[in-house]
């Protein structure tokens, strides 16, 4: 066996006998050699967290502003709220969209019995038509901005272009200077609850012309 | 692989040189370190996102059921996980307490923060680029950047504080994959209340959360944030731990793997390939091509994650064979079961092999015999000198269980093979409890050359290890004493067909005969 076992000292090698002390020592150094890299890296942290809300903050949101929807209604979009190209140009219904949510906004142009309740349940019939699978939950009823209004949320599995996706909505109904104005709002699932805040201040900036 | 019994003794090829650069394996870190300033950045982060993280499953608790049923789904997909990642790690395993904090960085800390940020730098997308950009490509632009860059930062504060706890690639993975782990569990108990909430007529909450399950852990639970968080730790790993590479050669590789990982969470999150899902008259997609999905963009960074571990693995190999190296006592461990240490399949091939020789109580032997082995490379890389103390308990442990393995009795052997030779332990030259072979007769008795000038061979000191045949995956027969003559009647590779006086023969690594003068 000619190898010299690790950790053991040669013939005539002096034996380190502070190793001790000098391992606190390095472990000191070793504290302050990390000082930077920690600060460094709570600054990536902050820079990605902190200084992502505080630019988004800071950047202007694009504003589609306010919008005829016909029958004389009239909505304000929410910062961040934009047009979809496909709807501009329209007025008998918009379609607002936010990051991957999307908002569409229509007078009724038809009769109705009376109440937005109404408006709902013709809605959920002509959603649960056109759509293979959807599930519709409870039925509330709510005012926003002091308007008769009714919601439903749903869950439905859309086909667009041989693309098939889980979409979490919500139908609302509201009935505002006695004209129908109806909202569908969907995204994909799971994404729908950071748009809600926005959606409740675009349907309370509903007015009717006189 | 040679069948030799070359014992740990015999430096192997490739080893790095006694204790050039070995890591210290042995040495467990606590993680609790109040003088490092990254134990108080990641305490900081925890209490602050600890706070946010109970409010959201104070929140999500609301509909209980699902809530329940979606931790208890989750909890059953990561523990089997955890288990897998952890014992991956071959020879030295992280401590419990580390592994748990590289856990709650992901599942507390990580989460919470990237809730903020992903809608943060998706609304900036927006506004920068187009709605439609972030809506259709924000998950796969924003979602990587932010995730990787927030879990990666888990690994690296964690490296801060107990450095020392890095002493190889396998680290990285480790300590990263943990990480994704608890980011993937809390991320989908969020998805799978998301589901429930989106139909809050629903009677029985089960349905949307089992519909998630199936989608993000059948579908997709092998792609996620394990594998991609397994990647990027690993990067980090590389650039922090080879320290004897150039560091731009370092930052060039390890940040390839880096970008590997965010590249396998944008390629995930992205819209690519979604005609795989396509279905005809609004049907939900099968699970069947749920899985086909996941399979066409996750596979080849698996397969990529399978290789660098197997890379890993191999270099833990190497750095448990140099600590071991220039062990005075041959039969410690010898080079077949070095070998059968080096992978878990290897090692529970040999447990098996023992079981099916020497029954259960010989598994069960021989994977204590493994762990011991383990165990005394940890010793040996703490202490350094081979003669402390503890490393000679460890070591009688080590012979203790080899004499109980080698008191068991055979309970099978193949059709036509020689008969079971007796192990006895004894005490060899070297203080070691060696089963020596009585002489056994064989199934085809070869008489030993006897003409004159025939070459003769000596056993080396400790004795070798012998077969009924050239075949390293059975166990051996005997050991044949030292300074045993013997006739070589065959060469096969590096095995030698040898006999001895009375006409018995065996098979043996020929590379260990000592030619007699």
């Amino acid at each position: 066996m000619t190898d010299i076992p690790p950790g053991t000292s040669a013939p005539g090698e002096p034996v380190a006998a502070q190793a001790p002390v000098l391992a606190a020592a390095g472990g000191l150094r070793s504290e302050r050699a990390h000082l930077l890299p920690t600060v460094a890296l709570a600054a990536v942290i902050a820079a990605v967290v902190l200084g992502g809300m505080g630019l988004d903050r800071a950047l202007a949101a694009p504003s589609a502003g306010t919008l005829d929807l016909g029958r004389s209604l009239t909505i304000t979009a929410a910062p961040g709220w934009v047009l979809t190209p496909s709807a501009e140009g329209t007025t008998s219904a918009v379609q607002l969209r936010k990051a991957d949510a999307i908002l569409t906004a229509q007078a009724v142009d038809r009769s109705y019995s009376g109440d937005s309740a109404s408006v709902i349940e013709e809605a959920k019939k002509e959603l649960g038509d056109g759509t293979a699978q959807i599930s519709f939950g409870d039925v509330h009823h709510s005012p926003i901005g002091g308007h008769d209004a009714t919601y439903v949320s749903f869950q439905a599995t859309i086909t667009t272009s041989g693309r098939s996706g889980v979409v979490d909505g919500e139908v609302i109904a509201m009935v505002v200077g006695g004209e129908a104005v109806m909202f569908e709002l969907a995204a994909p699932q799971g994404r729908l609850g950071s748009a809600g805040d926005d959606v409740q201040t675009m349907l309370e900036s509903v007015r009717v012309g006189r | 692989m040679s069948a030799s019994t070359e014992p740990a003794a015999h430096a192997p090829r490739g080893a790095p040189a006694p204790g050039a650069g070995r890591p210290a394996w042995g040495v467990q870190t606590s993680l609790i370190q109040p003088r490092q300033p990254a134990f108080w950045l990641y305490v900081t982060l925890l209490a602050i996102d600890g706070y946010l993280f109970v409010g959201e499953q104070s929140l999500m608790s609301g509909h209980t059921m699902a809530w329940l049923l979606s931790w208890v789904l989750v909890l059953a997909y990561a523990a089997p996980v955890a288990l897998i990642v952890y014992r991956l790690d071959l020879f030295e395993r992280e401590p419990k307490l580390v592994l748990a904090a590289a856990l709650i960085w992901g599942g507390v800390i990580a989460t919470s923060m990237a809730g903020h940020a992903n809608e943060a730098w998706l609304s900036i997308l927006g506004k920068v680029a187009s709605p439609e950009l972030a809506g259709q490509w924000g998950a796969a632009i924003v979602g990587p950047g932010v995730e990787e860059t927030l879990k990666l930062a888990g690994v690296v504060t964690l490296f801060l504080i107990v450095p020392g706890e890095f002493d190889g690639l396998m680290d990285g993975f480790v300590y990263g994959a943990m990480v994704g782990l608890g980011f993937t569990v809390v991320e989908d108990v969020s998805y799978f209340i998301t589901a429930v909430a989106a139909v809050p007529g629903t009677v029985d909450q089960s349905g949307p959360v089992f519909d998630t399950f199936l989608i993000r852990v059948v579908g997709g639970g092998l792609y996620g944030h394990v594998l991609f968080t397994g990647l990027t730790g690993l990067g980090f790993a590389y650039i922090a731990t080879r320290r004897s590479a150039a560091l731009s050669g370092r930052v060039w590789r390890g940040g390839l793997c880096i970008a590997a990982g965010v590249a396998a969470h944008a390629i995930w999150n992205s819209p690519l390939m979604e005609g795989i899902l396509a279905t005809s008259g609004g049907v939900a997609p099968s699970t069947l091509q749920w899985l086909e999905y996941g399979v066409v963009k996750g596979m080849p960074f698996l397969l990529l994650l399978g290789l660098l571990v197997l890379l890993a693995t191999r270099s833990e190999e190497k750095t448990f064979r140099s600590i071991v190296v220039g062990e005075p006592d041959p039969w410690l461990i010898t080079e077949p079961e070095m070998a059968s240490l080096r992978s878990l399949w290897a090692r529970r091939a040999g447990r098996a092999a023992a079981g099916q020789a020497r029954g259960p109580a010989g598994s069960r032997a021989l994977g204590r015999l493994q762990a011991a082995q383990i165990e005394y490379a940890m010793i040996r890389s703490r202490t350094g000198s081979p003669m402390d103390p503890a490393l000679e308990a460890q070591r009688q442990a080590i012979r203790a269980i080899r004499s109980e393995l080698a008191a068991l009795p055979h309970v099978s052997r193949p059709v036509g093979a020689p008969a079971p030779v007796t192990w006895q332990p004894v005490v060899g030259p070297l203080l070691v409890p060696l089963p020596v072979a009585e002489p056994a007769p064989t199934a085809e008795p070869v008489p030993v050359p006897a003409q004159a000038g025939a070459p003769t061979y000596l056993v080396p000191a400790g004795g070798v290890f012998a077969w009924d045949a050239p075949d390293p995956t059975r166990q051996p027969i005997a050991v044949l004493p030292e300074h045993t003559e013997l006739v070589v009647l065959a060469r096969a590779g590096e095995w030698a067909r040898v006999g001895a006086a009375g006409g018995s023969t065996w098979w043996v690594d020929g590379r260990l005969l000592v030619p007699q003068l």
